[in-house]
């Protein structure tokens, strides 16, 4: 999926841009993240989990406690049901392999709150967030597919702890947990909401 | 710093190696890409029909023309056809014995034609393929002619049952059962058999046995 690269590029840029940075109230972060579908998503769609995804945030501190950013990230869900005969019409039947395939691409604004601030080892933090969701939709009768690619809105609520690692403390590891909240009104469906889990690395600019 | 900023672009890499999409055709076997639609006339009973007979080649179908042949694969859908038949309790009899149903055997192809222009691909071709990969540095590439032209072919195996009991009532043949297979794999006599097999399995009531 090109929106990937793009955003691989922009992450990558924004990496080489900062080397010499002096601002150290910028955070990127980048995860690794385990995606379980849920509710309509779950029954409709796939019901399996995805472990083909990432997450990543830019964060501007605008104090110890409080951070505000810029989220993204990339899921990919998959899942093919055995073959069954499905009754399309009067008369009608279609036996076929179905194969359920759903990218999503989350954009949002984001927003942290660290309780403790800088005080602890541990730094435990809560999260919202919402904007956008790309999202692309294929579904395949055997080889035979159709795709529907969308914009819709997506929402999050989480929780994590961040650990400051190194002798100047200026990255570490984070590790956490999300709700995510996207309404999809399409061939019958309801939602996207998912549950996921994360892990990966923060790095903050000095 | 540059350290961790080194590992932090290799996690990049990782992460989006880790979220590559997983492609439905690429998962699916010979067997799993095939689909079998059957449709019927829902007001027929075909526990009237008793007897049939099955055309003795296969009518390709070819973007609006049609001829007939007999070849291994035709001749093995044929016979699985005939094999079915029988086994669901019909009669095999000969065309002139006044059957209860005639059934065909279709190939399906349908061949699209395409053209690519090598307009804007060769505009570029020099920073594809820079000359001096060649040994030419500073040369340009020369292009005599600016277009290819593709075709692809899709095809499709189809099976449909004809009502000719009733047919000097109504004065017309009404085509009252059609099978259609359609997926990788099916131009093959080894496979016959099986696919004309799940067409009637999915049509439990052709079948006066049951």
């Amino acid at each position: 999926m090109k929106l990937r690269y793009i955003i691989m590029s922009m992450v990558l840029a924004f990496l080489g841009f900062n080397a010499n940075a002096q601002d150290n109230r910028l955070s990127l972060n980048l995860n690794y993240n385990y995606s379980f579908p849920l509710n309509s998503f779950r029954s409709d769609i796939v019901s399996k989990s995805s472990p083909r995804g990432f997450t990543g945030n830019l964060m501007y501190a605008i104090s110890p406690k409080f951070s505000i950013g810029f989220a993204t990230g990339y899921q990919d869900f998959y899942q093919k049901y055995d073959r069954q005969i499905y009754n399309l019409g009067k008369g009608q039947q279609v036996s076929a392999v179905l194969s359920n395939s759903l990218e999503q691409v989350p954009f949002m604004a984001r927003a942290e709150y660290y309780p403790f601030g800088n005080a602890t080892a541990f730094r435990p933090y809560v999260t919202l967030g919402a904007g956008g969701n790309f999202i692309n939709y294929e579904q395949y009768l055997g080889e035979f597919g159709s795709s529907n690619s969308s914009v819709g809105f997506r929402g999050m609520a989480g929780v994590g702890v961040k650990v400051p690692l190194g002798i100047m403390q200026n990255w570490g590891i984070d590790v956490g947990g999300s709700y995510d909240f996207a309404p999809y009104h399409k061939f019958g469906m309801e939602n996207l909401n998912t549950a996921n889990v994360h892990a990966g690395l923060y790095l903050s600019f000095q | 710093m540059k350290t961790i900023q080194s590992a932090m672009v290799l996690g990049l890499v990782v992460l989006f190696s880790l979220g590559c999409k997983k492609e439905p055709i690429n998962n699916l076997s010979e067997e799993e890409s095939r689909i079998y639609i059957t449709d019927h006339d829902s007001t027929i009973n075909f526990s009237n029909f008793h007897t049939f007979n099955v055309s003795d080649s296969v009518a390709v179908i070819q973007n609006g023309g049609e001829f007939h042949r007999l070849n291994a694969t035709d001749s093995a859908y044929v016979d699985a056809v005939k094999n079915l038949m029988q086994s669901m309790g019909y009669v095999y009899v000969a065309k002139d014995q006044n059957p209860d149903l005639g059934i065909t055997v279709n190939r399906i192809l349908s061949t699209s034609t395409g053209v690519i222009s090598y307009g804007s691909y060769w505009d570029y071709y020099a920073s594809y393929w820079d000359p001096f990969y060649w040994g030419f540095p500073g040369y340009g590439y020369g292009m005599p002619y600016g277009y290819a032209v593709y075709q692809i072919t899709e095809g499709a195996v189809s099976v449909d049952m004809v009502d000719l009991k009733d047919a000097g009532n109504s004065g017309k043949l009404n085509i009252i059962w059609t099978g259609l297979i359609r997926g990788s794999g099916i131009y093959n006599p080894d496979v016959a058999q099986s696919q004309v097999k799940a067409l009637f399995d999915q049509s439990s009531y052709l079948n006066k046995s049951l």
